[in-house]
Parts: C-alpha cells; structure tokens; sequence
C-alpha cells in the first residue's frame, strides 16, 4: 500500500487529482489501459498530429493562467475545468489541421485567414483555444478576442468618441481588452524591440513618444479608459507594422467574427439609437488586422450561429451556420479569400474516447450500452451530450 | 291489446325468428312456429288425424293464445316479405349498375349505394344503406311453447333457456370427460400433448356478443359463471375432444393477429430491404416512416437529422423501440412528417418505426413490442372545448354568489 | 304506361249520381211545391261519397328486374321512394332499432342522389358523344412531340351535381402553362421575365403556371391569360434605358469578374489575376460558392481552391 502511494506521487503532477481507482485494491489492468487510451501525454500542440486524434491532452495550469484568465474558454466548459480539477481538451481534426498549415506557411506572404464554421455547439472555441495554445508555445504575439459578442451585446459602457464624428467608444470594454491582451503576451512585451513607430497626441498635455515600449502604450490605455479604444487601434497598426518589419509573428484570433457585421447590436447612442458595428471605433481596429495585406501573421476566425439566434425573435428558415450566409456581403468580401474549415460533429471515436473520459472522472456512471444511447440522443453534437450527461 | 298471461314474458319474446333455425347449430332446439303451424293452422278447421287433447285445445284456445300465434305468423310473413323485397331490389341494383345480378355481394352492394347516395356525414352508421333484413331487425325468439302452453325448451322455465342450455353443454361435456379420463387411466394412457387445446391469442366472446347470440339478456354475474364453467372446461386434460365447443365461444384477439401480419420488405435500388409505413399519426402529426436495413443507426428526418427535434423527449421517443428490439445500430431510419408538433411527430415516428420492425424483427421480440405497447395505435387527440366550461374539462370558477 | 284504371272512381261517381236519380222519386211538376216543414222522410238524398283519393300500390311493385334504368330516372330528381326499387335504409336509431325505411324519409330526400347518372346511363352518353370527338392524331405519339408542337397547356374544369344545373363558380378558373424554354429568350430577356413572373416560375421543371380567374366568364378568363402571356413576352424584350445602371448589387448571378474577390486576390499576389496560379479553380470555386448556395460540397471545393491558391497543406484526413 505504501509503495502505491510513493508511485502515485512519483507520477502525476500535484495539480491533477488523484484517481480514485489506484486507491482500490483490486484494480483491473485492463480497464487501466482502455481508460488511458483516449489521453495523450503529448502536451505541446505543435507536435499533435493525425495519430493524437480524439485523444485528450492537458493544458498546464501555468498556460492557463496566462492564456485564459480573461475569457477564452467557454462557460460550460470552465465548469468542468473546476468539477475535473484539470483542462483537458480533446484533439480535434480542425484544430489539428490549422496547426498543420500554421506550421507550413510561408510568413513572408500575405497574412492567411482561416474561418472556423459549425453548428451551435460542435466546439468551435475550443478548436481555437487549441490553435491558441499552440500560438503560446510558438511564441506569437496573441491578439485574442475572446467573445465579440461582449463588445456588441454587453458592453458596459458607451460614449462619443472624441478623435472620430459620430463613433461609439466602448471604454471598459476596451480598457479590459487591453489587459486580456498584456496578460497574454506578458513574456513577448518584455521584448524591447517591440516598439512604437510614431508620436501620438492624446490631449494637449499627454503624449507618447515614439520608440517608447508597446507596454507602456496598453498601459497608458488601461489606465485612462478614455483613450481605451484608440489606444486599440493604433496598437493594431503598430502590431502591423511590427509585424512587417519581421520583429514579431502574429497570430490574430477572434471569436464570434460575424459579429462585426451583424447591423443589430446592443450598443445605443445617448439618443437610444442602435448602433451599427461600422461606428463603433473597435470594429476598426480588429477589421484592420483581419486583412491581408501584412505578413509574419495569421488570422482565425470563427463564425457562430448564436450571435444571430439572439438578435432575432422567432428561428428564422433560412438560418445556417454556413460562413457566407452569417458574415455577409461585406465580412466575406472583407475576409475572402480565406479557407473554411468545418468543425464537424462527433464521429463515433470521438464520442467513445470523451465518454470514457467522463467515466474515468467519475462524472458519468457507467451501464451497458450507454455509449450508443448517448449517441444517438445527442446525435453527434457535443454540447448536447454534455448537457445530457449532466444527470448521469 | 297485449294481456298479460301468468308468465310475465316481454311481447318480443314470443315471435320467431326464421333464419335462426336455419343455422346449424344443433345445441338450442327452437321450433318455428311454421313448422308446428302445420299442425295448428288448421284450427278452424278439421282436423281428422288430430289427437283428442288437441281437438280440446283448439276450442279452448284463449285470445291471448292466438294473439301470440298470429303475431308470430305476421312477423314470420314480414321477415318473409322484406327478404323477398331484399333480393329484388338487390337485382334492380345490380340491373342499374349494369352488373351481373347473380354475382353481387353485399360488398358491390355497398359500393353501389356509396356511389348512388354519396353522403358525406361524418358517422358512417347514418349514412344510407342497403343491408338484408337480418341484420335491420333485431334478432327475436321463436315460439317457446305451443298452442297448450307446453313449452318446446325443457329449460323454458329458468326464463333464460338459451343461455342455460349452454351451461347445461358445459356440464354435460365435464361429466362425459371426465368418464373418459376414467377409461383412459384405467388403460394407462396420457393425454396426447401434440393435441393440447391451445387457446392463447383468443378470449371467451364478450357479454354482448353473447347476449346477441342467445337472443337473451345476461346479467353479469351469470357472464362470469359461464366464463367459470367454459374456463373449468378447457382446463380438463382431455379438453381437445370439445374443442370445436370451446372454440365457438373464443373470439381472436385484434390486436395479435394484426400483430403477426408483419409488412412484406422491398428490395431498393441499393440492394436493403426496406418497409415504409403510410400515414403514421399522432395526434394531429402525419408522416411516413421508412425502416432500411442492413443499416448504420443513421436517422434522417425531413432532411436533418435527429437535431430536427430539440427536446431529450423527442429524440427519446424515437429511440425507444430500437433501443427494446435492439435494432440500434442495425437500420436506417428515414421519416418525413407534416403538421403537428414535435411530441405528436415524435410519437408517429416511434409508432412507424415500431410498425416497420415487425418485419425484421422475430415473434419473441414481436410480442414483447406489442406487450410493451409500442404496436399500438395512440387514439388520444385534444379534447374540444365545450360551450359553457372554460376548457374540455375545466369549469368556470364557481361563485357562491 | 298510363294506368287506366285511374278513371275507375270517377266512372263510378257519375255512375252513383245516375243512379240516384234515376231512383228518385217521380215528383209532379205542379206550380207549387208542396210545403215540407217538417222534414218528411221522402227518398233519402244520395250521401255524397267523398271521393277516395285511390292509395296504389307503388310503382315500383310493376318494375321489370331487367328494365332501362335511364328511363325510369332520365334527370336528376330529389328521392323519390315509390319510383326507386331499392330497399335502402338511412337515419341513425338507438340500440337495438330498426333504421328507418325509404318511405317518408327526409334524409334520404336531403342526400344529392346520383340516380340518374349510373353507369350504364353515363356509358350511352358517351357513346352518343362521341360522334363529336375526333381520333387523337396519330403523329403526337411522344411527349416530346407535343411538348414541341402544342407548348401551351390550358386547363379548366367543369361541374356536375346532383341537380339539374351545371353552373359552378369554380369552373371560370382558367389555368396556363408552358415550359420557358419554348419563348426563346436571350438571356437579359430571361432575367426581365423571370423578376417579372416571380414565384410563379418553377426552376426545376422549367415551367410557367399562370392562373386566371378574376372575370366571371371562363372565356374572358381565357383571353385575360394569353393577353398576360402575350404582354410579359413583349416586356421582357424591350430594353429601357434605366437598364444600363443595373448594379452589381442587382445581379441575380455573381460573376467574379467584376467583383471583389477578384481584386482581393490581385493585391495579395501583386500580379493581374490571369497569372496566378490555380486561379481558374478558385474562380470556379468562388462562382459556385456565391450562386449554388451554401452546402458542404460548394465549401469544401471552396476550401481546396484556396489551399491550392495559397500553397497550403492538403486537409489531413
């Protein structure tokens, strides 16, 4: 019994919680193997290839916190993270195909987009927190938004802008952005040659001067929420400009893109006004880093079906989850050309591996023929097997 | 002008039905009143080779006495005259509709007169018809006793004498069986399981179509002492020698011999066998549903897949009777539905899928579904609202005052 | 047929008077009369017989099995029990009642009947039609050939019921179709014709229904169609100068050329389009993409156009 325990703290990490099937006695070998067969230990995602599919591997608390303290992963998924007491993804197709095309770009080319597309609930965001992951270990500068939607939908404040007629600023949201942005890339800023290109004016008495830190550019704005927004956009252009002169590699990752081109959204003028996306001064700023015509970079981009499920009252026929139709005339000529990739539903294996998965985590008791149950309950989407499982 | 007589009996009692007699059932000896007419018409006249106490009778014949032979003789005549009138017209019918009038059955019939009166009233028993006098009139009884009031029956009078007699064959048939087993223990011989009484999928006839067929009422405590005594029956070992008896108060069960007619599968162009059932409803959902197999567990319906239907009820529904016959992951399922919502589609396609196993699936499994209740038809609608309350069921609040 | 016994009462009454006075007693024609205060039982006045409607038995008693059908009914007629030979039954009774019989029925008089179209009857009007119907000609033995000889197709219908009319106001709806094919437009006229019909064009079997019924007459409606026909064809040939500033906004195709795609792709290359690589498939693609709509098979051509335009990997399945 002793040397159990001395073996269990010999291999698993302090973090990661104990499995409660070593503790018993008669464990059987067997149900040890196919119960490890759907993880991997392959930790770094620039290595993950077709043989890690539907497998699952650990997000080291370390990245976590540097990556996702702001947003990023889902809501649903944040609780399992507390429940499980680790973040583990599953390896996926998509993921693991931008990863390949990641690796094999030409970064002295245009900068390419990559849309990811799916029905509600197949894991979009997770596919990209994957791909940021990646970004991480590859040390790109990360731009990251992690929901659009909380720009449109839940801004918490909105003002006049004052350097543009007739714009919306979004201050808090900005200010917080910038700060999503420096706990992202705190490593790469203390880089000194990641510097400003020119002088700007904020007002008559604040300045900041030129070949002054990036830093201190994001921490000028975090502290005065009211030049947030600019702040925004001119670092979208400095990044640009950074990035052409080959100082640092970008990776520009947006979540709910479509959002941008959405004509309702939450955001009102003092008259009550809706406000398009167009005048807000935000929009500006990522629609810039979305084009192509700077390089050392790359651009992923997902479009949701939610963003417009929620504007809209009734479910409209021709609802799809196709990009063409949810970016629009003007986000797909903005974007084009790009390449799509599909975020498919589960396939068998898949479903198998995260059912054992939560079998071995205890949050799913097992019974004979659950797995084929389950998925023809949820019909292959993820979310609604996670949402089914809850009462298992 | 009925007078009342010692025997309390009902007028319609009296009368004698003539087609009755001409079934051949051997065990209830009605005689017609034509045929004791031959000895009793001539009443008024002489009747040299009557016997004396007849010569007496027939001067002491009270009015009550004729009354009743007479009504027996019209009702005789009428039932006589509306049959005649029956096969005429049923010849002028096929003539109109340039028929063969020796070949026309009461189906033709049907159709001709659909065709002549089309009715669209919703109740089919309003509409016209056109159906030979037996089954018009209600059955009646033949005369239960002659003209001196000696009753034919010899159970005449339990009141009930049809009914009893059956009763009465039950305990003969008990009592001859049981003289058999005797003989057959003494010779040391068993009964023959090959010939064992099999009376599964079939039910005793339910009170009313025993009442139809002894033309008498049965209460029920008498309804179930027959139900004792034909169970004691078909209980005894050696209960395959009266099999023919017990067998004519066995009706089948609906349910079962639709049950085992399983729908014959297609072959498509891809080589599966498949089974559409038409018109597969519930409530007000109507679809067909399409089983092929060999197949995946792959489910299409109306185009998408099971995410056409949102809730976990749904899409559990659906699941159910491949889940019981364990054709999961077996067959394909395609299902395309108009109107109603999604529990009433759910439950029609459920109902299809069940329907359409039946042919891929064997007895056992068969009849577990149709135990388990997915072989049968949901008859349950919405329920109108109805004038004065505030639902179907639902009264307006009630105020004191 | 007429019944000649029909006279018999009425010989009879006049038979009865006759006799009743020539039984009457012979008076003298004197000046007065003689006064009858009190009435004197003389020759009793003959009782005036009120004449018995005759009750006959019903015709139907005198019908032959074998008989013409079409000239006991030649027109349609409410029920009639004493002239129909069938026993029919109708009404709805309680338990154990007989349904009422065809005498003094009102329900079976309520019913539309069809008696006087049986088919026998609906045979000899055919037959005596056809004398007026020509034979179908026998070159129009393919539909392809009449599809090419006789392109319009006009539909409408006629009722019938159950009494003696045949107006119906649903029979003034005329009916047009025809396959679009067969107008030979050029492709401007098409696109005109095809906004101005809308959604009475269907694409998948390449026809036009047009369906008139706002006149009263189905002859006015007729002419209102092929007026409509004529005018559409006439429309969609005119050129109006407001067509020249049709816009890339109001094009019912996309066509990559003039659109942005196009140059997204110049800038990104620096090079005119014609000279990079793989760029007719992406074209193709993008074409396909915009006009057939979205499904996996347009996206997933899509996506390997521009992975071949790009230079990026193959998808990894």
């Amino acid at each position: 019994m002793l040397k159990a325990t001395a073996y269990l703290f010999l291999k698993h990490s302090t973090h990661r919680a104990i499995p409660t099937r070593y503790l018993t006695a008669a464990a059987e070998l067997q149900q040890d193997e196919r119960l490890q067969s759907f993880r991997t230990q392959e930790a770094d995602p620039s290595k993950h290839s077709k043989d890690h599919l539907a497998q699952f591997y650990t997000i080291p608390l370390s990245d976590r916190n540097v990556l996702f303290q702001h947003g990023g992963l889902p809501k649903t998924f944040q609780q399992h993270i507390k429940t499980f007491n680790e973040t583990c993804l599953m390896v996926r197709e998509p993921a693991v195909d931008i990863i390949n095309c990641l690796k094999s770009i030409d970064y002295d080319k245009p900068a390419v987009r990559f849309v990811l597309y799916g029905k509600n609930g197949t894991g979009k965001s997770i596919s990209l927190a994957h791909v940021l992951h990646y970004a991480f270990k590859n040390k790109f500068l990360i731009v990251h938004v992690p929901w659009v939607g909380d720009f449109m939908r839940h801004c918490k404040d909105s003002s006049n802008s004052e350097t543009r007629e007739g714009f919306i600023d979004l201050n808090i949201n900005a200010a917080a952005w910038l700060l999503h942005f420096r706990t992202q890339n705190a490593e790469l800023l203390k880089n000194p040659d990641l510097k400003i290109s020119r002088d700007i004016q904020w007002t008559k008495r604040e300045s900041t001067a030129k070949d002054s830190s990036i830093l201190e550019l994001i921490e000028h704005g975090i502290n005065r929420m009211r030049f947030a927004s600019d702040c925004v956009n001119i670092l979208a252009e400095e990044i640009k400009l950074l990035s052409n002169a080959g100082i640092c590699k970008t990776l520009v990752a947006i979540d709910g893109f479509n959002e941008f081109f959405y004509p309702t959204t939450k955001v009102y003028t003092e008259k009550k006004e809706i406000v398009h996306p167009n005048k807000i001064t935000l929009t500006e700023g990522f629609l810039n880093l979305t084009k192509f015509d700077w390089k050392n970079a790359a651009v992923i981009v997902t479009v949701d079906e939610m963003t417009v499920k929620v504007h809209e009252e009734g479910t409209d026929p021709s609802m799809s989850h196709f990009p063409r139709f949810l970016l629009g005339k003007h986000g797909f000529e903005h974007l084009d050309p790009f390449l799509p990739v599909n975020v498919p539903l589960f396939s068998k294996k898949e479903h198998e591996s995260i059912m054992d998965y939560f079998r071995e985590r205890r949050w799913v008791r097992p019974y004979p023929g659950q797995d084929e149950e389950l998925y023809f309950l949820s019909g292959g989407n993820p979310f609604t097997l996670l949402d089914y499982c809850k009462s298992l | 002008m009925m007078r009342k007589i010692g025997i309390a009996f009902r007028p319609h009692n009296l009368l004698n039905i003539q087609n009755w007699l001409l079934s051949s059932r051997k065990i209830l000896e009605i005689r017609t009143l034509s045929a004791q007419a031959s000895s009793t018409t001539e009443i008024g006249s002489i009747d040299t080779g009557a016997p004396v106490e007849n010569g007496d009778s027939k001067k002491n014949l009270s009015k009550a006495m004729k009354a009743y032979l007479d009504r027996a003789r019209e009702h005789d005549e009428f039932m006589n005259a509306q049959r005649v009138e029956f096969e005429i017209g049923k010849r002028h019918l096929a003539n109109m509709m340039g028929e063969n009038p020796e070949t026309f059955t009461q189906a033709d019939i049907d159709n001709a007169i659909e065709y002549l009166f089309p009715s669209g009233l919703y109740q089919k028993h309003a509409r016209p018809i056109m159906k030979p006098p037996e089954e018009v009139f209600p059955q009646r009884k033949a005369a239960e006793f002659d003209e001196t009031g000696r009753p034919y029956h010899f159970l005449f009078y339990t009141g009930r004498s049809n009914f009893y007699q059956v009763l009465y064959d039950v305990v003969e048939h008990i009592n001859e069986m049981y003289k058999f087993e005797d003989s057959m223990t003494r010779k040391n011989l068993q009964p023959d399981p090959m010939l064992k009484l099999n009376l599964s999928g079939t039910e005793w006839i339910a009170k009313s179509a025993l009442e139809f067929r002894v033309v008498e009422t049965v209460s029920d405590r008498e309804y179930n002492t027959f139900v004792t005594a034909m169970d004691r029956l078909s209980n005894m070992p050696f209960a395959y020698k009266v099999k023919d008896f017990i067998m004519e108060y066995r009706v089948s069960l609906m349910n079962q011999s639709e049950t085992y007619d399983a729908i014959k599968p297609q072959i498509r162009e891809d080589g599966r066998e498949s089974v559409t059932v038409y018109e597969c409803r519930r409530k007000r959902a109507i679809g067909n549903v399409t089983v092929i197999s060999p197949g995946t567990g792959k489910i299409t319906i109306n185009g998408q897949g099971i995410s056409y239907f949102e809730g976990i009820q749904e899409r559990e529904q659906i699941l159910f009777p491949l889940i019981f016959s364990n054709m999961q992951n077996k067959v394909d399922i395609e299902a395309e539905m108009q109107n109603g919502g999604p529990s009433g589609q759910a439950g029609a396609i459920r109902y299809g899928i069940s329907w359409a196993l039946r042919s891929f699936v064997d007895q056992e499994t068969m009849e577990s579904m149709r135990l388990a209740g997915l072989l049968t038809f949901d008859i349950r609608v919405r329920e109108r609202k109805k004038p004065g309350q505030a639902g179907a069921r639902r009264k307006f609040t009630w105020k004191k005052r | 047929m007429i019944n000649l016994s029909k006279r018999l009462p009425f010989r009879g009454i006049e038979k009865q008077l006759t006799v009743a006075y020539s039984s009457a007693p012979k008076e003298q024609h004197d000046e007065f009369k003689a006064l009858n205060l009190y009435k004197v039982k003389g020759a009793e006045t003959p009782r005036r017989i009120p004449r018995k409607t005759p009750v006959f038995a019903p015709r139907t008693t005198q019908m032959a099995v074998d008989q013409d059908w079409g000239s006991v009914w030649p027109g349609p007629r409410s029920f009639h029990p004493a002239s129909v030979p069938l026993p029919v039954r109708q009404g709805f009774t309680e338990k154990g009642a007989p349904i009422p019989d065809k005498y003094a029925n009102a329900e079976l008089m309520k019913i539309p009947n069809f008696l006087h179209l049986t088919p026998p009857v609906i045979k000899r009007q055919c037959e005596a039609l056809k004398k007026f119907c020509t034979p179908w000609p026998a070159a129009l033995d393919s539909a392809e050939k009449i599809q090419q000889h006789f392109p319009l197709e006009i539909t409408s219908s006629d009722y019938c019921h159950s009494s003696p009319s045949i107006r119906d106001p649903m029979a003034r709806i005329v009916t047009l179709r025809f396959k679009l094919s067969s107008l030979h437009l050029e492709s401007r006229a098409k696109d005109k014709f095809l906004r101005l019909v809308g959604d009475k064009y269907v694409k998948d079997t390449d026809t036009v229904t047009i369906v008139t019924d706002r006149c009263p007459l189905r002859k006015q409606n007729l002419d209102y169609a092929m007026y409509l026909l004529t005018a559409l064809y006439h429309e969609s040939k005119k050129v109006e100068p407001w067509e020249e500033l049709k816009s890339e906004a109001d094009m019912e195709t996309y066509i990559w050329e003039n659109n942005a795609s196009k140059q997204a792709v110049e800038k990104i290359f620096s090079v005119a389009a014609e000279q990079v690589p793989n760029i007719e498939q992406y074209s193709q693609a993008v074409t396909d993409y915009m006009n057939e709509g979205e499904n996996d098979y347009t996206i997933s051509k899509y996506g390997l156009s521009v992975r071949d335009l790009l230079n990026l990997p193959q998808p990894i399945n």
